[in-house]
């Protein structure tokens, strides 16, 4: 472990300093490091496995950085349903897909994926493809309420709810969730998230929920407006094809 | 920096990105002033940019960890912005820096980083992001000013002036 730069000259500082600069902490526990790949896993759609010990990717830099080991080291996400989460669900919400695999079954095929096979899909999915996983549809139910419920699930989505000092990503859920029975309130939620988050990290994922809303309330022509200020926007964005997505969707 | 790479000119692939790179990303937003309670959601923020630019990553110049900490950077602004006072630091039965804080530390430990963090929250996010990558997280000052995109002359003056601060907060009959 290296240490502090400061620390060169221990002499010059008191001795609590050096305590401090020690005993920095912030390291997630695995437990913290596992529900969060869990909740991100939910987000973005994507199983979350525990890949074998082998996979120890992480290196330790920094002080305070305990060696958590494998335990912490070894978690990984599968690729296979990268973006069916967060702005996947405003996908799914606007169209209507055929059979699919099942969560199950995506999560077993995903499993032996690791790190070690081929490269994972980066770009999330898209809707053109059928081969995107989704959840299974049950006759009159909408797909997206599998992702939904399991948003619902995360530990962060019900725990901290709309407080006042609710998050970005809390926030996002919400109107993500909404989307599935009230896109009215979706995008009452959209709104407000511009306007507590104004240069909002995750503004990209907000406007693909807005797109997906006003489709499904039958409002194309902001949704096209939507759309094209978004492309401007956001030119070469891997959402891009998303966008375009929902609005082929809605044409079939 | 850590990420394996299996093909030379391909980025990494966000599964190794989250892998490698969670932990620190998590670190350095509770370094930068995101409290215990609110990382989970922010370094949630973190990966889902990670993940929408990713496949950008491969034009820049920079190590996978510069990239993201730059990102954490951006949230960690973002979301002192938005939460100027914290004040569950201070709540020694439930406070999230105390319960950082690792087991087997020891109570002086604890509290000579409270005090230490109390001075990291009085100063600018400026002075404050200089400080924890060089001193806490051992970034180098090219990299940090790659990933602030300052000029190295700024950059140590901010560390300069970050180090008087705590000095100044550590001295004997401060009081805190």
């Amino acid at each position: 472990m290296t240490e502090s730069p400061w620390l060169d000259k221990p002499s010059q500082l008191p001795a609590e300093l050096i305590e401090a600069l020690r005993h920095a902490p912030g390291e997630p526990s695995p437990v913290e490091l596992q529900t969060l790949a869990q909740s991100l896993g939910a987000s973005l759609g994507t199983p979350i496995l525990k890949a074998p010990p082998r996979l120890s990717l992480v290196k330790d830099v920094g002080i305070g950085a305990k060696p958590l080991g494998t335990v912490v080291a070894a978690w990984v996400v599968g690729g296979a349903m990268l973006g069916a989460g967060l702005v996947g669900v405003a996908h799914l919400e606007a169209t209507s897909v055929g059979p699919a695999p099942s969560r199950a079954v995506v999560a077993t095929s995903a499993v032996p994926a690791a790190l070690e096979l081929a490269p994972q899909p980066v770009l999330p999915a898209v809707s053109s493809e059928p081969e995107a996983p989704v959840a299974p549809t049950a006759a009159g139910r909408p797909m997206d309420h599998a992702a939904a419920a399991a948003l619902a699930r995360s530990s962060f989505a019900g725990t901290k709810g709309q407080a006042v000092g609710e998050t970005e990503v809390q926030l996002l859920k919400r109107a993500q969730q909404a989307l599935a029975a009230d896109p009215v309130r979706a995008l009452a939620l959209v709104a407000e998230h511009r306007r507590r988050f104004p240069g909002a990290l995750l503004e990209q994922e907000r406007g693909v929920i807005e797109i997906a809303a006003l489709l499904q309330l039958g409002r194309k022509v902001e949704a096209s407006a939507r759309a094209d200020e978004f492309r401007a926007r956001y030119p070469g964005s891997a959402h891009t094809r998303r966008v375009n997505a929902l609005f082929g969707e809605l044409e079939r | 920096m850590n990420a394996p790479q299996r093909r030379p000119s391909a980025a990494p692939t966000f599964e190794v990105v989250f892998a490698d790179q969670a932990r620190f990303a998590w670190r350095l937003l509770i370094r930068l002033g995101v409290s215990n309670r609110d990382a989970a959601d922010v370094c949630q923020e973190v990966f889902l940019v990670v993940h929408r630019r990713l496949p950008q990553f491969e034009a820049t110049r920079s190590s996978l960890r510069s990239w993201v900490y730059g990102i954490c950077i951006r949230a960690a602004s973002e979301y002192r912005r938005r939460n100027p006072a914290r004040h569950e630091v201070y709540d020694h039965e439930h406070g999230s820096m105390i319960a950082a804080v690792g087991q087997d530390d020891s109570l002086e430990a604890k509290r000579a980083w409270l005090k230490l963090e109390r001075a990291l929250d009085a100063m600018d996010s400026d002075k404050r992001q200089v400080f924890v990558l060089y001193e806490l997280e051992n970034v180098s000052m090219a990299e940090i000013c790659q990933i602030l995109g300052c000029p190295v002359q700024t950059a140590y003056s901010r560390l300069h002036a970050a180090r008087r601060l705590i000095l100044a907060a550590f001295q004997p009959g401060d009081g805190s």
